[in-house]
């Protein structure tokens, strides 16, 4: 199960820890406690390190997330990543999830 | 579960792999070659070495793997079966068993199997791919056209059902399973279709893939990594060699924007416009859709899968000592059913005699059905021997063909084990030294191909084998000498044919002028009566110069359970195999002619053995709880009875004080301390707790007329 | 860590043989004689995969699917059914069940394992 803190933190900006397994047998669980209904604040860190599993389910949770908070005007960064997280990254080429830097976008350059 | 039962499987599987390979090699070798054969030997070198894999037998995967790229080739008409391959692909097969039968570690320390591999290898080399390279190959072949492109990458564009996650079908499993058949050269991951988080069903897939993958595999392999979720899925599959015409029709069957596709496209650098040269191949033959239609995973049984010759439900396996353990249950059974009988009969109930003959009933059906598990039919054994007389027949440089009789005829399955090296002895002495070769046929006037006949037919509750040849019959003469000579018998000492026949198999015996590497050492021929009759079984040989000879094995029907008949002769019991017996007779109502032990029974002359003259016994005076038993054995002349028994075409009479009856029992076979002893067969145990001997009637017969003809020739020399 | 991979079939046989071919390939193994059998294993562990056979007794494998599917920390679970040849109907059962991967007995070890593989890997 995965186990999901939320701090707002003062500097304007939302810190989102996932630890566990963040898989399709918790993200169901996850969405409806934490992020059905979520507002952001101007920048989102994601903390990635203490996740022990993850799977596709997990990761459209957090793809989904970020879009959310995009859509908004905010912007996101992912601190830091598990062994897991990088291995998935790596495997689906996922840019967005290898790039520590603060970015305003999923990284996908194209016309949409 | 031990690893042992598991490779168990693997061993029999193989095997029954290896012995349709070999009949499928003698139908070609015989001048039926069509893909059918073709793709079933390849099949079974296929599934040799996959199965072989699994277990790590790389000795054997190296190996089949050679071979079973030869037989792709040829099923792929890209190579021409002749004479000389099938020659080869024999002996790799037989190369195969031996290596089959050896673990990794037996099979490094055997370097002499290991050259022999090296070497089939090297002459299977001509036929085979340049390089043989370890690449899977697909066994079953696409149908049409396939590329032969193996450069440039596969393009697969993925658009799963959304379900696939509830499922349990994550493409990461996919994806990463992909990557064993290849290398991802490139793979994005469209994120197009992941809703915000308000909209989000956090349990639907929404992500879908192009992939650009470099593989020698090829398109079924690939397609089969999807098998499970085409579902309400849109599969698309391009091969290398892919023109521009598939990437803009699969642009455009698919829901995303059309210039976005291109950029997605060329970011997986397989893209091809439009405007490119078209490759060679045709243009409707590379665009692969998948339709919902599953794939079959497994082997159909009925035309991949040719172990089973019978319909595939109606056979199973079953352990054989589990078989063996039920037999000696039931013999147990029937042994104390006998007793129940006898203890029935004393309390001169009726109703439960009747029980207890309903309960016989019943246990003699059991009985039966039983010993029939054990039976199996002679035509495997028989079937080897194709291939054995097609080898000699190679290897003596003669010409001899084989004809199969009466292959359905069954025997007990561990006589089939047993049975077969002695049959070989005596099929490849027959080809050696019985059959002659073309040149001295023509000369004889006999045709330039010799025949060979292997007969089975069931006669008196025993199973006759007879291998029969036209050759040149025994040589008497030589075979007279050879004895003299070996001081087997005297210069002056007379023999019928049926004696000296048999000086054949008298260890240290061989007239072969010269020892050939098959037979006629001298070891053969009575290590081959030893055999059968270590089986309770006997030999016959019949010969006619010029013509040919026949050598006739009978072994009984089952070593386990008989219908006898008992009897007794001077307190000692034995018991009379009932498929032997004609009738029962009185023997002092009939008359004893010339006092040779003959009486004459409706004309013919049917010579007679009394028990207690053969096995020397004393007249016994046991106390016996019967008076007139006791009284019987006291009167000077003991009545007797005779009862008439016949084997193979011969009738003896076996004279005996008292007949008791039909009994069931169990076969114990005898201790070794019985074994000189002529005559009997094994010993059981009654009802009533006493042993009783079984007779071994050919045996008896054969003494009776030995006797009979001495007698008659003792008789003529007096006159 | 291995991944367990549950086999549940009647036959000792097919067990043996399923055991065997995945456990050489770096796949944990836990056998169950019947549906309910299999229920029983599953016991709060990690299972990746489950392959089952149809006819069973106690309880079939299409009923053990469908409670499977029931249990929170099972029903994403995927499953592979092991049918015979020309049984359609049992197979449509158990994908309508949610059990979508089959595999037709009699199977060879390479395939049962290639199947395996292509939903979760060692």
């Amino acid at each position: 199960m995965a186990s999901i803190k939320v701090t707002q933190k003062r500097n304007n900006s939302t810190e989102i820890s996932f630890a566990g397994g963040l898989t399709i047998y918790s993200v169901m669980e996850a969405y409806q406690q934490h992020f059905e209904t979520f507002t952001f604040k101007q920048l989102v860190v994601f903390k990635l390190d203490k996740i022990e599993e993850i799977d596709t389910a997990g990761i459209q949770l957090i793809t989904s997330i970020i879009k959310s908070l995009l859509e908004q005007g905010s912007q996101y960064q992912v601190s830091s990543t598990s062994e897991p997280v990088k291995e998935f990254s790596e495997l689906f080429d996922l840019k967005f999830l290898m790039n520590y830097e603060v970015q305003s976008s999923l990284g996908v350059e194209y016309v949409s | 579960m031990s690893l042992d039962a598991a490779l168990e499987t693997f061993y029999v599987e193989a095997q029954e792999h290896l012995e349709l390979m070999d009949n499928n090699l003698l139908q070609m070798d015989d001048g039926n070659i069509n893909n059918d054969i073709l793709n079933d030997i390849f099949r079974s070198a296929h599934t040799i070495k996959g199965s072989a894999g699994i277990f790590g037998l790389t000795h054997i995967v190296d190996f089949t793997h050679v071979v079973e790229n030869v037989l792709d080739r040829a099923r792929d008409e890209k190579i021409v079966i002749e004479k000389p391959l099938i020659d080869l692909l024999f002996k790799c097969r037989d190369h195969m068993v031996t290596i089959v039968a050896l673990s990794i570690d037996e099979y490094k320390q055997q370097v002499e199997v290991q050259k022999k591999g090296q070497l089939l290898i090297e002459q299977l080399l001509p036929w085979a791919d340049e390089q043989a390279s370890l690449e899977p190959i697909n066994e079953n072949k696409v149908e049409g056209k396939s590329s032969t492109e193996t450069d440039g990458f596969w393009h697969i564009s993925l658009r799963l059902s959304e379900d696939c996650l509830k499922n349990g079908m994550d493409p990461m499993s996919f994806i990463r399973f992909l990557s064993t058949l290849g290398v991802i050269h490139r793979i994005v991951c469209l994120t197009d279709k992941v809703p915000k988080l308000v909209k989000l069903d956090p349990e639907q897939l929404y992500f879908a893939y192009e992939i650009a993958l470099e593989s020698a595999s090829n398109k079924e392999e690939i397609e089969n990594t999807f098998m499970f979720v085409q579902d309400d899925s849109h599969i698309v599959i391009l091969p290398p060699n892919a023109s521009g015409k598939d990437f803009a029709d699969l642009i455009e069957q698919l829901p995303e924007d059309n210039k976005y596709l291109i950029q997605v496209l060329k970011e997986c650098g397989t893209y091809k416009s439009l405007d490119e040269k078209h490759t060679e191949v045709e243009d409707n033959a590379t665009l692969t859709e998948i339709s919902t239609k599953p794939i079959n995973l497994a082997e159909k049984p009925t035309s991949n899968n040719p172990i089973k010759q019978t319909a595939p439900s109606k056979q199973i396996r079953i352990d054989s000592d589990r078989l063996d353990h039920l037999i000696n249950l039931i013999g147990e059974l029937v042994i104390n059913q006998q007793r129940v009988d006898l203890l029935a009969g004393k309390t001169r109930n009726t109703t439960l005699i009747e029980a207890v003959d309903d309960f016989e009933s019943f246990t003699e059906q059991i009985r039966d059905a039983a010993l029939n598990l054990r039976m199996i039919p002679i035509g495997g054994t028989f079937q080897r021997f194709k291939r054995i007389v097609r080898d000699t027949a190679q290897e003596l440089g003669k010409n001899i063909g084989l004809t199969i009789i009466g292959s359905e005829t069954e025997l007990d399955r561990l006589m089939v084990e047993k049975i077969a090296d002695p049959l070989t002895h005596i099929v490849r002495n027959a080809m050696d030294h019985g059959i002659e070769s073309v040149e001295e046929r023509i000369a004889s006037g006999k045709s330039p191909k010799g025949e060979l006949i292997l007969k089975a037919y069931h006669e008196s509750g025993h199973i006759v084998i007879a291998i029969s040849d036209d050759g040149k019959g025994i040589n008497k003469e030589g075979v007279r000498l050879k004895a003299i000579e070996k001081g087997i018998i005297f210069q002056h000492t007379e023999l019928s044919d049926h004696e000296l026949f048999h000086l054949i198999f008298h260890p240290g015996f061989s007239t072969a002028a010269q020892v050939t590497n098959l037979s006629g050492r001298g070891v053969g021929m009575d290590v081959v009566k030893r055999n059968v009759e270590a089986l309770q079984g006997s030999i016959e040989i019949l010969s006619e110069a010029g013509k040919g000879s026949e050598f006739r094995i009978s072994l009984p029907l089952t070593l386990a359970i008989i219908d006898g008949f008992h009897v007794e002769c001077s307190g000692t019991h034995f018991i009379i195999p009932q498929a032997t017996i004609i009738e029962c007779l009185d023997l002092a109502s009939h008359v004893e002619i010339d006092e040779r032990n003959c009486i004459n029974l409706r004309g013919d002359m049917i010579p007679y053995l009394t028990m207690s003259d053969v096995f020397n016994l004393q007249p016994q005076n046991r106390g016996s709880d019967n008076a007139l038993i006791s009284q019987a054995s006291m009167a000077k002349q003991p009545k007797e009875e005779l009862v008439i028994v016949q084997f193979g075409g011969n009738l003896a009479g076996i004279a005996v004080e008292r007949l008791h009856g039909e009994v069931q029992t169990v076969i114990k076979p005898l201790g070794p301390i019985f074994k000189p002893l002529k005559g009997i067969g094994g010993s059981s145990l009654l009802g009533n707790g006493d042993i009783a001997f079984i007779l071994d009637i050919p045996q008896l017969i054969e003494l009776a007329i030995d006797q009979d003809k001495r007698m008659k020739h003792i008789n003529k020399t007096q006159e | 860590m291995s991944k367990n991979i549950l086999i549940v079939d009647d036959s000792a046989s097919v067990r043996q043989v399923v055991s065997m071919t995945l456990k050489g390939a770096g796949y944990n193994v836990i056998e169950a004689i019947d549906g309910r059998d299999g229920i029983a294993k599953l016991d709060g562990k990690k299972i990746h995969l489950i392959i089952s056979d149809v006819n069973m007794p106690n309880m079939d494998g299409i009923s053990m699917v469908k409670e499977v599917k029931q249990m929170a920390n099972y029903k994403f679970t995927p499953i592979i059914m092991l049918t015979t040849e020309g049984a359609e109907e049992k197979k449509r059962q158990g994908q309508a069940a949610g059990a979508k991967a089959w595999i037709v007995k009699p199977f060879e070890p390479a395939k049962m394992l290639q199947a395996v593989s292509m939903l979760v890997l060692p």
